[in-house]
């Protein structure tokens, strides 16, 4: 998909962006990053057809489309699996399927509060669980996502890393917009850097990646001291699985050290594996 | 276009916007239809043809209005096709319409009025069909994809109506509102005056479509 020239101006204002430039490539993630209005959540819209640019084109979109809005509208009284049922629906599944495929994702995502609690009464971070799980009803060709780790808790930021990582694995484009550096540098393999409505894409330097460790581990029978100091061990993320075991991914050089600090907290070492390469995170991973 | 409408459906069902236009028509045709058992019916037609302009103007400004713009734009993106949601919104009212204008339509044979006639049931059908669609396009040119400040909008609603309404031979509604308060009995003239203002009424909702799809789709 292309972005050729695209400019946007809202009526009566200054215009948003100017001349942008943009290729999105199937199997690659692109972090589109700026400041406080500095049109990064225009462009996503532009990118997934939610409005239409001023000047420029915008060519090949893809038709399976999964957009993660920044701010998740709270004022809905359907059930958050009654939703992602009509949105799965929507992009073309049957009945059983989108309700089969919305739960598996509210599941995945530990949706608090239940898949059968209406929308207006769920917390932002609930809310944002159900507008990611509304992006993925359907594998997108493309998913664009505004700020998506704001308001979701420790363990969904580990399940939403690793969808962006499935979309990309499976030949989707991903498009995210963050303005933290430590997010950009271990999610995307390009930067889009939006300023003062131009943009300019930049690569990610290869030799600021490394090697992230998956460590699963069995927690101490007698709860004990936390497993291990993030910030001192290089952990990315940390989320349970669900039956008891917790999944901790850890930059590689540091895994060894943080290894020994969990055993000697008294927790269990059930599975170690080399998960994935990532890039550097700058200020001790994602949290 | 299914799953789309009875998303939209579900939206405006589980809002319960759809209810004081829907309240307001059924008090109008306790009001205007009391005595459909005994008296002519197509007299009964022409205040709840004015009734339905109003009522389906309303349900369709609440239901556009019940979407969050945000959740809008989502569902245009799962859609693929931005102007398929107006389809959707327009395809509901009228089927809400349908409904209420049953009501009005089967209340003579329910009441027992035996003097009753086809044609004056046809003539009834199509000026509620036509009034349901001039109500639909005047909610659409005014809602809030067209005009974003609510005052302004419900203003916009209002004169409009009484425009389309009360202007002495402005077609559609006014001339056959005012037919249908003159005639006792429907001929095949009445019902034929009748479908060519649905006909009108059906071509000022597409243009009203097109315009509202138009201006929405620059604002965005």
């Amino acid at each position: 998909m292309r972005l050729r020239g695209v400019g946007k101006r809202y009526s009566g204002g200054r215009p948003v962006l100017r001349g942008v430039d943009l290729d999105l490539v199937p199997g690659e993630v692109l972090a589109v990053t700026g400041g406080n209005g500095s049109g990064k959540s225009t462009l996503l819209r532009i990118v997934v057809g939610a409005t239409r640019p001023s000047s420029g084109r915008v060519l090949d979109r893809p038709r399976q489309v999964g957009y993660v809005p920044e701010r998740f509208p709270s004022d809905e009284r359907l059930t958050a699996r009654s939703y992602l049922a009509h949105m799965g629906r929507l992009r073309g599944l049957g009945t059983a399927e989108a309700v089969e495929r919305g739960s598996g994702l509210l599941d995945r995502l530990a949706l608090v509060g239940g898949a059968d609690t209406p929308l207006r009464g769920l917390s932002k971070g609930n809310l944002q669980k159900v507008a990611v799980a509304q992006a993925l009803v359907v594998p997108p060709a493309l998913l664009a996502l505004d700020e998506p780790w704001s308001g979701l808790d420790h363990a969904a930021h580990g399940v939403l890393g690793e969808v962006i990582a499935e979309v990309a694995a499976e030949g989707g484009a991903v498009v995210f917009t963050d303005h933290r550096e430590s997010v950009v540098a271990i999610t995307a393999d390009r930067v889009c850097q939006v300023r003062e409505g131009r943009a300019s894409v930049v690569d990610v330097d290869p030799a600021d990646r490394v090697a992230v460790t998956r460590v699963v581990l069995r927690p101490p029978r007698l709860p004990g001291p936390p497993l291990a100091d993030p910030l001192l061990h290089g952990v990315f993320d940390a989320r349970d699985d669900g039956g008891g075991l917790v999944v901790v991914r850890v930059a590689g050089e540091h895994s060894d050290g943080f290894l020994l600090a969990a055993l000697r907290q008294g927790w269990s070492v059930v599975r170690v594996d080399e998960a994935a390469r990532a890039h550097r995170p700058e200020h001790g991973g994602l949290r | 276009m299914i799953a789309l409408v009875r998303y939209t459906a579900a939206v405006m069902f589980h809002s319960q916007r759809y209810l004081p236009p829907a309240l307001v028509f059924i008090a109008c045709m306790a009001l205007f239809a009391n005595d459909a058992g005994a008296q002519p019916v197509v007299p009964i037609f022409a205040p709840m043809t004015a009734v339905a302009v109003v009522c389906s103007a309303w349900s369709t400004a609440a239901l556009i209005a019940v979407e969050d713009p945000v959740q809008r734009a989502i569902t245009a993106v799962n859609t693929g096709r931005s102007w398929a949601l107006l389809v959707a919104v327009v395809v509901v009212v009228l089927l809400t319409s349908a409904v209420l204008a049953g009501l009005v339509v089967v209340l003579p044979g329910v009441l027992g009025n035996d003097r009753v006639t086809a044609l004056d049931l046809a003539t009834g059908a199509l000026a509620l069909l036509a009034a349901a669609c001039l109500g639909t396009a005047i909610g659409m040119v005014t809602s809030r994809l067209v005009i974003r400040r609510p005052g302004w909008s419900l203003l916009a609603a209002l004169l409009l109506l009484v425009v389309v309404l009360l202007t002495r031979g402005l077609p559609p509604i006014n001339p056959l509102v005012l037919l249908l308060a003159r005639t006792e009995s429907a001929t095949a003239g009445v019902l034929a005056t009748t479908a060519w203002s649905a006909v009108v009424a059906v071509v000022v909702l597409l243009l009203c479509a097109v315009v509202t799809q138009v201006v929405a789709t620059r604002r965005d």
